[in-house]
């Protein structure tokens, strides 16, 4: 599920709103005035001395939270608070009600180092991890135009900014800090992060005498927060940081984060184990109490059997997962912005994506400009050069490959023998964009580029070699005929179009954009990326469907998808998107993988319909017109060359636009599920296990099968070994199919899986019981001359090694569905912490230690035994991974 | 093997071992039959009650996934 904030804003005004609407009612020179500005921006050095008055543009709230705060934050969770009480009912038990000589520490102590050792290794991860992501973040750049009045315009960090600051804005661009704006052209701009108003508000440049009091609604300003959706503005900053309606609001706004559905299951497992010990505890401690008749000792045993239930690794280990998870997907040049994307970056089983710059080469080149009748002319080129240089909005690729020619001739005096008087910026609607130029003689010209079917919309002539005449359905025909050939062979193409302006006229809108006159188009090569079709199928041989999202025509799109070999099933346009409903499209999604000509709304749609469908649905782009689709997706993956909408919509930002990258980090991603999944259900299995281990003991011997000293040091070192968990692998098998967290399969899992141990506890019990401790000590439990209790300290011993072997195996038998050691083996650090646990663990009887804690050591004859009951183990255990495969079709 | 005065725990013992190895072996019968088209509980269940017999009859029984094709 995607992770979506939603914020309720207070719509009235803020501390700084009294400012902002002075602000916009006052005229542009005061204003600059005011703020000892000009419009050429501040100087390096002024800036400097309001960046040490104002201070970085960052929210208080963004900042990170104090040392103290987090160390208790790792220490707080609900785990760790059932240890807590159980520590304290131990220090009340064993030290401060025992009487003198008898006092205990070694339970209380033995319950804080674990409570210790979890917490501080949550706190150390959580601590790398979060100077991981300052790290990555700073990766990810965004900054904003500025002018430098001693220098030209120039891109600074956006936590530079000062008031008085003169900032260029263009479409794609978050708003930095509060502005007024002072020049604009055509532009909209989302309030939606402050407003939740989705549709985007036209902004002007003019002066409000009378705008109301909420400054929100005030057309002259634009707030940070938002961001601009078309059309491009020069603004002055008027409050930065906390000082913005955004920051004075921080504290109102009450961000409330949807968790997603892999947050909710670990959440949900951890409460299912509290709510187990809260049933066993009460049953173990009655039974014992009864069948033994030392009530003391009963309750002493349940609180140890509390103890070694509860799972106290499992926030450890989904932090440290997690946490390791984002910084190793870092050297693979992928930064996570939010961890618990990780889970649905591994479940991702359809990508969709944008073609230019993921299939082909972020490099588009001008391979011809045409006169209408498909002749080499270089006067389209000029045209296309004065409409590119003199646009002042996000400059895409082909306007690039345009201007490459800028310090050539006759390109670079063009530049002095023009002035601009006005432009209407490209919108993903109109599909076109225009400027408004005056030569040296006054002479007015409006020079129109865009999409070839839009073009031809808004054309009413077409030149040839000097001769304008009406267009017509044959010349129409002609120019989409030669159109479509080149679409075909793989070039994208725009038209151009011009018509002279009556001289005087400085305003224009895109009402003007009709009765042009034709003279040509343009054709780029959007070359395929070398490594795209290795790329696309290394995705595939991952189970992840690849589909195309583009708003370029289904011609240059099937050409370069052919390229590139990607299979096309289906080609959808968005008209036909558009005549469906979202049942028919239900259908559609499934088997066409190539739709072209979208809007970013309908590709939003696409993307929203396929998650209805119940796939995982990833979506990278970079530009605008992906947002929307982006926040739909379960992960939104983006660049950090992306427009700054997008890299603030995406989960997920890839520092190199490859899907080869993306296929590693989707490697990553399901190791990192993988192995928290892994500890999530070999935690609840042994602990299920376990109860009934517990209860049979309890119910049928007449000691207890361990003291509480020895369970709780056993779970001690159970813990130690499960930190390498992090660090294991996972079967190629596992990591080349997606997938999803699916919590009903944690149930099945502890009851096909569970039992198994218990049924090797129950057998060392018999054996222990019946054979064993009787050899030793010359008879069975309870005949005359046989010690009691070194019979039950010996046994203690037994089942404490036993129950410590079967545990630590377990590890290596649930982290895989083939057969441990021989057909798959974890990782060394895992390999290695396991061994020495199992180790420490069975020498510790013949240490002083394991006299101390009373137990006894065990016979040479008793290692025979065990090794043949782990051996017993190990088989049934695989014969019931093989046969929950075969009923469930997968272990993990 | 020195039982002595311990019966009701020999007996409690070993009753919930062979429960409990009854429970889990009788999964085989059943993942077996339900391979073969036929209702996991209810083969689960006769194994529960006549393990050998299930087991048997689980390699014997004709696969209805065939007969459905």
């Amino acid at each position: 599920m995607k992770k979506n904030t939603k914020q309720t804003i207070v719509r009235s005004a803020s501390p700084v709103a009294e400012k902002l609407i002075a602000a916009s009612r006052t005229e542009k020179e005061i204003l600059l005035k005011e703020y000892s500005t000009n419009l050429k921006g501040l100087s390096v050095a002024s800036a400097q001395e309001l960046r040490e008055k104002y201070g970085r543009n960052e929210i208080s709230h963004e900042k990170p939270k104090p040392l103290y705060k987090r160390l208790i934050e790792a220490f707080i969770n609900p785990f760790t608070i059932v240890l807590f009480i159980l520590a304290s009912v131990s220090l009340v038990t064993d030290v401060i009600l025992a009487p003198p000589g008898e006092k205990k520490f070694v339970t209380v102590i033995i319950i804080c180092t674990m409570v210790l050792i979890s917490g501080f290794l949550r706190f150390i991860q959580e601590t790398r991890s979060n100077n991981s992501a300052d790290k990555l973040k700073a990766m990810v750049h965004t900054t904003v135009m500025v002018g430098r009045g001693d220098e030209d315009k120039t891109e600074i960090p956006l936590a530079d900014l000062v008031p008085g600051d003169i900032v260029y804005l263009a479409a794609g661009d978050m708003i930095p800090a509060d502005v007024r704006i002072i020049a604009c052209k055509d532009i909209f701009i989302s309030q939606a992060a402050l407003t939740g108003e989705s549709e985007p508000l036209e902004k002007s440049a003019g002066v409000l005498k009378d705008g109301g009091t909420n400054p929100l609604e005030l057309s002259n300003l634009a707030f940070m927060g938002s961001n601009v959706i078309s059309g491009s503005a020069t603004c002055i900053v008027l409050a930065t940081g906390d000082l913005t309606c955004f920051g004075s609001m921080a504290k109102e706004i009450t961000g409330k984060k949807v968790v997603t559905n892999f947050e909710k299951s670990v959440n949900s497992v951890s409460w299912v184990l509290i709510r187990f010990i809260m049933c066993m505890i009460p049953v173990v401690l009655f039974v014992n109490g009864f069948t033994k008749g030392d009530w003391f000792e009963a309750f002493l045993f349940a609180l140890s059997v509390a103890v070694g239930l509860t799972p106290e690794m499992l926030p450890m280990i989904v932090t440290t997962n997690l946490a390791k998870g984002a910084v190793s997907l870092a050297k693979k040049k992928t930064i996570v912005k939010n961890l618990n994307a990780i889970q649905n970056f591994g479940a991702m089983d359809i990508l969709c994506t944008d073609k230019t710059g993921t299939l082909t080469q972020d490099m588009v080149v001008l391979e011809y400009h045409l006169d209408i009748h498909g002749v080499e002319d270089e006067r389209i080129l000029r045209h296309a050069f004065l409409n590119s240089y003199y646009q002042t909005g996000l400059k895409n690729l082909m306007d690039l490959a345009i201007l490459k020619h800028a310090s050539t001739e006759p390109y670079r005096s063009m530049q002095q023998k023009y002035t601009k008087v006005d432009e209407m910026p490209f919108d993903f609607n109109r599909r076109r964009m225009s400027v408004v130029i005056k030569d040296l003689e006054g002479k007015t010209q409006l020079i129109t580029k865009g999409a070839v079917e839009e073009m031809l919309n808004i054309s009413a002539y077409t030149e040839y070699k000097g001769e304008v005449a009406p267009i017509t359905d044959d010349i129409k025909k002609e120019i989409l005929s030669f159109v479509k050939k080149l679409n075909s062979e793989g070039m994208r193409v725009i038209a151009i179009a011009q018509k002279n302006s009556a001289s005087g006229k400085d305003d224009f809108s895109v009402s003007d954009e009709q009765d042009m006159v034709l003279i040509g188009y343009l054709a780029f090569l959007d070359p395929p990326k070398l490594t795209a079709k290795d790329a696309l199928k290394a995705l595939n041989d991952y189970g992840i469907t690849v589909k195309v999202l583009t708003g370029d025509n289904d011609a240059v799109t099937e050409t370069i998808c052919e390229q590139v070999g990607l299979q096309i099933g289906n080609i959808l346009l968005g008209s036909d998107v558009n005549e469906m409903d979202d049942s028919e499209l239900s259908v559609a999604v499934e088997k066409t993988n190539v739709f072209a000509k979208l809007s970013p709304q309908q590709k939003a749609r696409i993307v929203r319909i396929l998650r209805q469908n119940h796939h995982t649905v990833g979506f990278m782009g970079d530009g605008i017109n992906d947002a929307a689709a982006m926040r739909e997706s379960d992960v939104g993956i983006s660049v950090d060359t992306a427009v700054d909408i997008a890299k603030e919509s995406a989960d997920i930002i890839l520092l190199e636009k490859d899907l080869m990258v993306l296929e590693k980090g989707v490697i990553e991603g399901r190791k990192i599920s993988g192995n928290i999944i892994k500890y999530i259900k070999m935690a609840a299995s042994s602990n299920f296990g376990n109860m009934f281990s517990v209860v049979a003991a309890s119910s049928f011997l007449p000691f207890l099968p361990m003291k509480p000293i020895h369970i709780i040091l056993l779970n001690l070192i159970y813990d130690i070994s499960c930190i390498a968990i992090p660090w294991d692998n996972m079967d190629i098998e596992y990591l080349k199919k997606p997938r999803k967290w699916d919590a009903s399969s944690l149930s099945k899992f502890m009851f096909w899986i569970g039992p198994t141990s218990s049924v090797f506890d129950i057998t060392t019990f018999i054996v222990m019981f019946f054979i064993i401790c009787p050899a030793v000590f010359g008879g069975p439990y309870g005949a005359p001359g046989v010690n009691s209790i070194l019979f039950a300290s010996l046994f203690n011993a037994g089942w404490f090694v036993e129950s410590l072997w079967s545990q630590t195996l377990v590890i290596h038998m649930i982290r895989t569905p083939k057969i441990p050691f021989i057909q798959s083996r974890a990782s060394l650090p895992l390999v290695l912490l396991t061994t020495a646990s199992i180790a420490v663990g069975t020498i510790i009887p013949y240490t002083p230690l394991g006299d101390m804690i009373g137990m006894y050591p065990m016979p040479f004859m008793y290692f025979p035994w065990l090794i043949g009951m782990i051996l017993c183990y190990m088989m049934l255990a695989t014969l019931l991974k093989k046969m929950f495969i075969k009923k469930f079709g997968e272990l993990l | 093997m020195l039982i002595g005065t311990n019966i009701s725990t020999a007996i409690g013992l070993f009753v919930t071992l062979g429960l409990m190895l009854l429970g889990l072996l009788s999964t085989y019968p059943a993942v077996k039959a339900s391979d073969k088209g036929r209702n996991f509980i209810k083969w689960y269940i006769f194994g529960l009650i006549l393990f050998p017999v299930a087991l048997i009859a689980s390699f014997v029984i004709k696969s209805n996934n065939q007969k459905a094709l």
